[in-house]
């Protein structure tokens, strides 16, 4: 399936900053596709490397191919530069202008307007706008899909238009002034949806940028290499701050004896074959290890933000890695002997390296500050 | 005289549950009516059992102080009985 719009984010690492664009591609089917990802890929690479506005615009326009009729080479975009600290940067090109929110209600940001000159012929404006963020901020970028939607119809034969979209982002934040980026990016897509009558006449895509303090979450999972270390890991575990998820039953075993605790193992079975979670006090959720984070790390992979994942232990953990934003992975490296039986019915991956893969599925795809310990 | 009650501690450790034991899991619903009274039935995060390397097999099982080996319901059944003299 393709799309006309393309999203890409990308955070970096070591320099504190993410990177987020939109970008809508003229026409449709896959040259809109091509145009789009083009322009998104471009705008963050170049972005990335502190690649000046005007420079990364002139070149994004001369790489495009030039449309036949029309003879223009074509797609929109907003680029959005945020830094931890919460200088933000934001250069827009011919999408709907982002829309910012501050205690609930929409402020207006002073914008630069400069001008890129293009094949010779024309000029093209672009927006620029540098601001510092405040806490619980949100930026909402959205393609034409939105602000267009239900164009033509009764109650809106002008489109829905900022001021419909402005109206409606306040009522959510009013109402749930916590509301999640993206349960607010969902929630204004559904909407476009329905002022289309369920049927858009134009891709509908949208971008929730949250500024907020970071949410911390652990995960520990396997025995310690050396016995030793078994106070280490019930130390880590018992002190961490957020979340805290234990996949392995030897792991929680060990925290068990080590913090004088009762596990309450869980026997009711659910459609994921999975084994079933169990309680700890002190602990969100504590799972059977190897299957349920194998499962995980699939679910990671597959998935995106907004499909239904169901139920199940390895859902929920999916769920609480989500909302979280700093991840530590503790990772016990004892090679459980039994698990090489070979008459086992499935093949048990060693735990490392599923971690390994977890870490680097939440540090690229969703974004997340990932930290892995091997004790 | 009280009716004898009986612990069964189902292992729910991977290499248990891999090997049969997301069976035993359900075996509440195997016990007849007359029987449910007088035993209760948990789970346990991994008995350890598995890393002894003693040529028992998962999944294991225990029944008040019994370590039963290669579980099945019916086995576990007997046993259970065994233990209310039954």
């Amino acid at each position: 399936m393709v799309c006309g719009d393309a999203f890409q984010s990308r955070k970096i690492k070591g320099e504190d900053r993410a990177i987020v664009t939109l970008s809508d591609g003229l026409g449709s089917g896959i040259k809109a596709n091509v145009l789009a990802t083009l322009t998104a890929s471009m705008a963050v690479n170049f972005t990335m490397q502190k690649q000046s506005i005007e420079r990364t615009a002139k070149i994004i326009m001369s790489t495009l191919p030039v449309d036949k009729q029309r003879q223009i080479s074509y797609a929109t975009f907003t680029i959005a530069d945020i830094e931890s600290g919460g200088e933000a940067r934001i250069i827009e090109f011919d999408n709907p202008p982002y829309l910012l929110f501050r205690k609930g209600k929409r402020i207006e940001i002073e914008k630069s307007k400069f001008s890129v000159k293009w094949n010779g012929k024309q000029d093209r404006h672009m927006l620029l706008s540098q601001f510092p963020l405040e806490l619980d901020d949100r930026i909402i970028i959205s393609s034409d899909g939105v602000t267009q939607s239900g164009i033509g119809s009764a109650s809106m034969p002008f489109g829905y238009g900022e001021d419909g979209l402005t109206a409606f982002i306040e009522k959510i934040l009013e109402s749930n002034p916590d509301v999640s980026a993206n349960k607010l990016a969902e929630k204004i897509v559904k909407k476009s949806c329905a002022n289309d009558v369920y049927k858009p006449k134009d891709d509908i895509s949208c971008a929730v940028v949250h500024f907020r303090k970071p949410r911390k979450m652990l995960i520990c999972s396997g025995p310690p290499y050396d016995d030793a270390k078994d106070k280490v890991l019930a130390q880590i575990a018992s002190t961490f701050q957020g979340k805290k998820v234990i996949c392995g039953g030897t792991t929680s075993n060990i925290v068990a004896r080590e913090l004088n605790l009762e596990i309450d193992v869980g026997l009711e079975l659910d459609d994921t074959g999975l084994p079933p979670a169990s309680k700890m006090p002190g602990f969100d959720l504590v799972t059977e290890g190897i299957l349920t984070i194998g499962r995980l790390a699939e679910m990671l992979e597959k998935q995106s933000y907004t499909d239904s994942i169901g139920t199940g232990p390895a859902a929920d953990i999916f769920k609480m890695l989500i909302a979280s934003d700093d991840i530590l992975l503790l990772v016990g490296t004892k090679i459980n002997i039994a698990h090489q039986d070979p008459s086992l019915p499935v093949e048990l991956e060693i735990r490392r390296n599923v971690m390994r893969k977890i870490a680097k599925l939440l540090e690229e795809k969703y974004l997340k500050e990932v930290e892995i310990q091997f004790i | 005289m009280e009716a004898k009650s009986v612990l069964v501690k189902i292992c729910a450790g991977t290499h248990c549950y891999l090997m049969g034991g997301s069976e035993l899991q359900l075996f509440s619903e195997y016990l007849p009516d007359n029987l449910k009274n007088n035993i209760r039935v948990v789970g346990s995060a991994c008995l350890g059992f598995c890393d002894a390397q003693d040529g028992c097999k998962p999944p294991f099982v225990m029944v008040n102080d019994h370590i039963l080996h290669q579980a099945t319901v019916q086995c576990l059944l007997d046993l259970v009985k065994k233990e209310l003299n039954l």
